[in-house]
Parts: structure tokens; C-alpha cells; sequence
């Protein structure tokens, strides 16, 4: 015992010390890690529902969490939805921005993906995020078409980068689906 | 422990940046290397965060090496240096958070970084706090030199950019493949060999010129 504490006391001491280091350096900054993370999704929700200045936290019990965004003059402009599904490599996480009725698409952006930089990586440029908005959240599903798009509904691919547009497409589809009547109710309200 | 003939602090710290250059010399730290240098900037980042990390975790194993156990130390050099690596990610994370978002998860990565550890045992473990403190310097510098290069030239024909700003006329065909991971291989091993290219020359002339002093005609067994 004495032979532990004589070879050990250095790394029991260190591990102590250690451990007090990071607990106090995490405890310091992380009010400022959350803020940051507030603002950098508050941020996200405010460049798809256009006009809006405030955004606030609705809770909807089992369907998640939504953001409520008023304008300047606290007039309730749109929603911002967070979504999230499997992209090409790994998980897409989406804001998708509505209208007040939850009938209209005001825009989409991308607030995480890990897809081929380069290719599937375009799911964040605005040419092709820009397709999203004023299309309808109501009635047939967006697809994706790789030709020039015919229908309303269409969503041109990026070429080379089909499976990423796709997978963006289709969180999009399953979250409208699943929250939007819910959200048409509560604009109601 | 203390060997008379281990370079002083002056020497540490000029050998880290070309001499015993992490990266084109010793080889080690090549995950961040390839994994951080698609941009300029998350190189830079990762440049500051293994300098935070290689200084305190010098200094902190030169404050202890007197009482360093042999078969105990790499177990203080990694929880060490697991303390400055988790305070380096906090940091950032609060401060820098976009940087932060994009280099994911290679800031904790850099616990299991070699050149860290290295220099832990060839230098904080055998002298005191000043050398160790220039040899981290050093080192980090000779670091962020290679991840410097490395990225601009990665960032400049994959995106047209530097720092992100536009560098290359924008006709110019971004090659893509240089923001991927084949481009990070190419360019460090192009850069490696032009490092070691250039080793050689100067090996050679300085044999020439040794050669021509002493009026003795090259050894012919000597390898060009």
C-alpha cells in the first residue's frame, strides 16, 4: 500500500487538479457556449422566414421543438421548423422556414451536414437552397427531377450530388408531414 | 536525466520550424495535416489550439519531470495533455464558435496527436522550463508553417481562394478534388518531396564543397 502511494501520489494529485481545471474552465464558458449556440440556430431560422427580427421557442409536447418569428413590430411573420434525417455520409440537420399558415415554404438552410465537400457539400449554396422558397407545404410532396423542373413541386438535383438533394428533399417531406397541420392549428390560436 | 549534449533553448526553438519540422521532418501529426487543410482559416485555428496545447503541456511535464515514474509518465503525459486539449476545445467553442463548428472533431483529436506527446519525452521530461517552453514555440510554429503551406496551396487551386478571399481569377476551373481527401494526400506528398528534394541537393554541395577544401576527390561508393 505504502509502495502505491509512494509511485502513485503524483497521478492521483494530477488527476485531481486536472479534473478541477476543466470543470472550472467548462463551468466559466458555458454560458457563453450556449448562447452561442442560441444565436447561431436563432441565426439559421431568421435567414428562411424573411422580414422576421425575433424569434421564440414553442414547445409542441411530443412533435418537438418549433421558433415563432415576429417582425420589428412583433407581427407574427413565419416558423422555423428544425428538421433532421440521414444525409449521403452523415446526419443533415435543416431549418425550414414557413408562412404563418404553415402553407407556404419560406426558405430552407442547412445548419449541419458532413456531405462530399464539393459536391453534396452544395446542399448549403444559396442557388440551390433559393428553390425552396414559395413552394407549397400543402398537397403533393417535393421531388427531386434532374431535368429542368416542370411541375411546382420539382426540385432541380445538384448534378452530380443527386443522393444529397434527395436526402435534404425527403427530411424536408417527413418533417412538413408530420408537424405542419399541427402548426396550421397553432397559428389559428 | 540532464544530458549536456541536448540542445539548448535557442536550439529548440530554430530546429522546431525547419530542421526537426514536425511535419515535412518527423512525419507526425499527419491527421490534422490532411484532415484541417481543405481552408486557411480551420488550419490556422488548429495551428493556435496545438500551440495552446504543446506550451502548457511542455511547461506543466518540465514542472514535474523531477518526480516523473518511468513506468508511470505516459500516463501523466496523456492526462496533461488531455486537460489543455479539452480547455483548447472549450475555448474555442465559446470564443470562436464557427471555427470551432468546422474543424469537428480534430481539436480532440489532438490528444492522440504524436508531436505532442513527443516532445513531452525528448525534451519537457529531460529539461527545464525555458527550452521546453521555445522547443513548444518552435515546434508549433514549425507546425502552423506546414499547415500554412499545405492549406493555401489546397485552398487556392481547390476553391480560388485564400482565407477566403477570392485570389484567382473566377474563369479560372477550381480543381475540387483539392478540398477532398486524394487532394490533401497529393499536395502533402508533393510538398514532402520538394522538402526532401532539396535536402538532398544541399547534402550534396555541401560535400562538394567539403571535398574541394580538402583537394580530395569525391568517394565514389557515396550515394548521389
Amino acid at each position: 500500500m505504502s509502495n502505491f502511494v509512494k509511485e502513485s501520489w503524483l497521478m492521483i494529485l494530477v488527476s485531481v487538479l486536472s479534473g478541477l481545471a476543466v470543470a472550472g474552465v467548462y463551468r466559466a464558458e458555458k454560458p457563453r457556449i450556449d448562447r452561442n449556440a442560441m444565436e447561431y440556430l436563432n441565426r439559421a431560422v431568421l435567414a428562411v422566414v424573411p422580414g422576421g427580427t425575433t424569434v421564440e421557442p414553442v414547445d409542441l409536447g411530443d412533435l418537438g421543438k418549433v421558433y415563432r418569428v415576429r417582425d420589428a413590430s412583433g407581427r407574427f411573420v413565419g416558423w422555423g421548423v428544425p428538421a433532421q434525417g440521414p444525409g449521403f455520409q452523415g446526419m443533415i440537420r435543416l431549418v425550414i422556414g414557413l408562412d404563418p399558415t404553415a402553407k407556404t415554404i419560406t426558405g430552407i438552410t442547412v445548419v449541419e451536414q458532413s456531405e462530399t465537400p464539393g459536391l453534396g457539400s452544395n446542399i448549403t449554396r444559396d442557388e440551390w437552397r433559393s428553390q425552396f422558397a414559395g413552394k407549397a407545404a400543402v398537397g403533393e410532396p417535393l421531388e427531386v427531377v434532374k431535368g429542368a423542373p416542370s411541375k411546382p413541386y420539382h426540385i432541380h438535383a445538384i448534378t452530380a450530388a443527386t443522393i444529397s438533394s434527395k436526402a435534404v428533399v425527403s427530411i424536408a417531406n417527413k418533417e412538413l408531414a408530420r408537424i405542419r397541420e399541427r402548426l396550421a392549428k397553432e397559428a389559428g390560436l | 536525466m540532464n544530458d549536456m549534449n541536448l540542445p539548448g533553448a535557442g536550439g529548440r526553438f530554430i530546429r522546431g520550424i525547419l530542421d526537426d519540422n514536425p511535419i515535412f521532418r518527423q512525419m507526425l501529426g499527419m491527421c490534422p495535416t490532411l484532415a484541417v487543410t481543405a481552408g486557411v482559416d480551420t488550419a490556422l485555428a488548429m495551428s493556435g489550439a496545438v500551440l495552446f496545447v504543446l506550451v502548457g503541456s511542455n511547461l506543466a511535464v518540465s514542472l514535474l519531470r523531477k518526480q516523473l515514474v518511468p513506468h508511470l509518465r505516459i500516463l501523466i503525459y496523456t492526462l496533461l495533455i488531455a486537460v489543455f486539449v479539452t480547455i483548447a476545445d472549450i475555448l474555442l467553442k465559446a470564443h470562436l464558435p464557427d471555427l470551432s463548428r468546422a474543424l469537428g472533431p480534430y481539436v480532440p483529436l489532438i490528444i492522440v496527436n504524436c508531436i505532442i506527446i513527443g516532445r513531452a519525452e525528448v525534451v519537457a521530461a529531460r529539461q527545464g522550463l525555458w527550452p521546453s517552453f521555445t522547443d513548444a514555440v518552435g515546434q508549433s510554429l514549425g507546425f502552423a508553417l506546414a499547415l500554412l503551406v499545405l492549406a493555401s496551396v489546397r485552398e487556392i487551386l481547390g476553391a480560388g481562394k485564400w482565407l477566403g478571399i477570392q485570389v484567382l481569377p473566377s474563369a479560372f476551373p477550381t480543381w475540387g478534388i483539392m478540398l477532398l481527401p486524394p487532394g490533401a494526400f497529393i499536395s502533402l506528398g508533393i510538398l514532402v518531396s520538394i522538402v526532401v528534394w532539396f535536402d538532398l541537393r544541399q547534402a550534396a554541395r555541401a560535400r562538394q564543397a567539403r571535398h574541394a577544401a580538402v583537394g580530395a576527390e569525391p568517394a565514389s561508393q557515396e550515394v548521389p
